[in-house]
């Protein structure tokens, strides 16, 4: 008889690759003259209690991919996400981060070639809702900045920020798709490219379209560049690129967690 | 508001929190009657790192005791605990400084594979070596006791050689941790394998059990033969509420949860239900404290 790390690995691989034989051996046959299950029926209720639960998460986690394609689809191509990609962590509010990738690849959805950067922001919007809260951040303290130094300034975002471009308007088919009423509603697929800065205040969830300069300006940002050296890599590419407008613009929108000098 | 912040989890009926509730809970306060005792969260859920869950539970657990029950850890996985998971366990039970945390005699990970689903384990001397020495990490790590529950099953292995109940007060004499005594899966499982539920329940240590869970399940047929099926989707059945007031007739009252994790009902429903077992638990709470 097997040990129990052979029992869960044959156990893992029934579920997962319905896969039986190995484990069928290990599990207690009841009389079947009297009704009942048979080990392989009793292995389907796990196998489909897993399925169904996990397929469940990813419907909750990408609701607006859920709508585009239909339940009947999604239900598909959840079960095969979920033998693919199993989940590596008991936390599922953000189950599916492979999700982008795996409809790359999925010949079966090629007819739509958006549903990918729908799935990444839909990832992306779950990845905010569930992190960092911002403290708050008092404009003040910026405008106490020593004029000489305001080009040594790392300036903080929202910790919850996310950003992302997709050659697709994206933002247009998520907010058409936010009802199931609205799934009926056609967008435009001529609008053509969208820059995204995803991220939540207090308790709710914002999605800002970005002008391209913008979009490359935060993630200097988000990345730990200075004011100063963000300013130089900007004018070089974005010539119209304007270091007050966009400033006053993250201010406006209270986008600012923090603010650090460079050392 | 607030002055019970770190009581223990009162001897009354418990409900487990839903973020459908949120804002009816808050809104209704925790005078309102009929009163809620005690609330019990999954542990996995406020593992983010912000966000409306911790909004509002932070809110919530001002003002109304608080369990932590956890799906995640695996206490059975013969591949070890997973590290990481359990730092985020610690960090969130520091956080909420909940009055119990529990987790599950079962297994959900292997080959660090998670299958969202507590299934069962075989009944060796092998397992309960590995499942004592994880749950004494846990109780060392996070430097405070935990309940772990009895599982509901639809298999049974062919190594076990030992009965589930023997099991179970194996692993809380070596441990010391104590018992969340599901009495839904008691009657599910006993229904399902043929044992006897009362039988079940009498060899289990009144002085081990911390907890109470009452659930309902739903039966399906196979070929003449019923299989009771744990999914936490109705109420509780005529048959569990008779085993859980045999269960108080033995042990005295207990706190006591009732849990409903799927086709998640109004608020109103679950505080029935809480009030049906508190009827039960202070019939028991008068006879013990007269007797």
């Amino acid at each position: 008889m097997a040990g129990l790390f052979d029992i869960q690995d044959n156990f893992l691989s029934a579920i997962l690759e319905s896969r039986n034989d190995a484990i069928v051996d290990e599990i207690l046959e009841h009389d079947l003259s009297v009704g009942g299950l048979s080990v392989q029926e009793r292995l389907n209720i796990y196998r489909n209690n897993t399925f169904i639960t996990l397929k469940r998460a990813l419907a909750q986690n990408f609701p607006v991919l859920c709508r585009l394609v239909g339940q009947q689809f999604f239900d598909h191509m959840a079960g095969e996400y979920v033998q693919k990609h199993p989940p590596i962590t008991p936390l599922l509010m953000t189950y599916g981060v492979k999700m982008p990738e795996f409809l790359d690849d999925f010949d079966a959805a090629g007819s739509l070639p958006y549903l990918a950067d729908v799935a990444r922001l839909e990832h992306l919007w779950n990845m905010s809702f569930n992190g960092p809260d911002s403290e708050g951040f008092d404009l003040e303290e910026l405008n106490k900045v020593d004029p000489e130094k305001f080009e040594d300034i790392i300036l903080k975002l929202l910790p919850n920020m996310q950003l992302m471009s997709s050659i697709y308007p994206v933002l247009d088919i998520w907010l058409a798709n936010q009802t199931e009423e609205g799934a009926s509603t056609t967008v435009n697929l001529e609008r053509g490219p969208c820059h995204l800065a995803i991220y939540r205040k207090a308790q709710e969830v914002e999605i800002m379209p970005l002008d391209p300069a913008s979009h490359a300006f935060f993630g200097l940002l988000g990345a730990g560049k200075t004011l100063g050296s963000a300013l130089v890599q900007m004018t070089g590419k974005y010539p119209a690129f304007n270091l007050q407008e966009a400033l006053q613009n993250i201010m406006r929108n209270n986008l600012i967690a923090g603010f650090e000098f460079a050392k | 508001m607030g002055n019970n912040n770190f009581d223990p989890i009162p001897t009354n009926a418990g409900i487990g929190l839903k973020p459908q509730h949120y804002e009816e809970i808050l809104s209704l306060g925790p005078d309102a009657s009929p009163k809620i005792g005690w609330f019990e969260v999954h542990t996995e859920n406020y593992m983010g790192a912000g966000g409306p869950p911790h909004y509002y539970l932070e809110k919530i657990r001002q003002d109304y005791p608080l369990s932590m029950h956890g799906v995640g850890l695996s206490l059975g996985t013969a591949d070890g605990l997973n590290l990481d998971h359990l730092r985020g366990v610690k960090n969130v039970v520091d956080r909420y400084q909940p009055a119990l945390v529990s987790e599950h005699i079962s297994w959900s990970i292997a080959n660090g594979v998670y299958l969202n689903d507590l299934i069962p384990l075989p009944y060796t001397a092998e397992t309960l070596q590995i499942t004592c020495a994880h749950i004494d990490q846990i109780q060392n790590f996070l430097g405070r006791q935990i309940l772990v529950e009895n599982p509901s099953s639809y298999l049974l292995f062919k190594s076990s050689n030992m009965e589930e109940p023997d099991f179970i007060n194996e692993i809380l004499g070596n441990t010391g941790c104590g018992l969340l005594l599901d009495v839904n899966n008691v009657y599910v499982s006993c229904q399902n394998h043929g044992w006897d539920a009362r039988d079940y329940i009498s060899r289990l240590k009144p002085e081990t059990v911390g907890e109470i869970h009452l659930a309902g399940h739903s039966v399906k047929e196979w070929r003449g033969q019923s299989l009771r099926i744990d999914d936490h989707g109705s109420n509780v059945c005529n048959e569990v509420w008779a085993l859980y007031d045999y269960t108080l007739s033995l042990m005295g009252p207990k706190p006591t949860l009732i849990e409903w994790d799927n086709n998640i009902p109004a608020l109103m429903t679950l505080r029935q239900e809480a009030e049906r077992a508190n009827t039960l638990l202070n019939r028991d709470q008068c006879a013990k404290n007269s007797g």
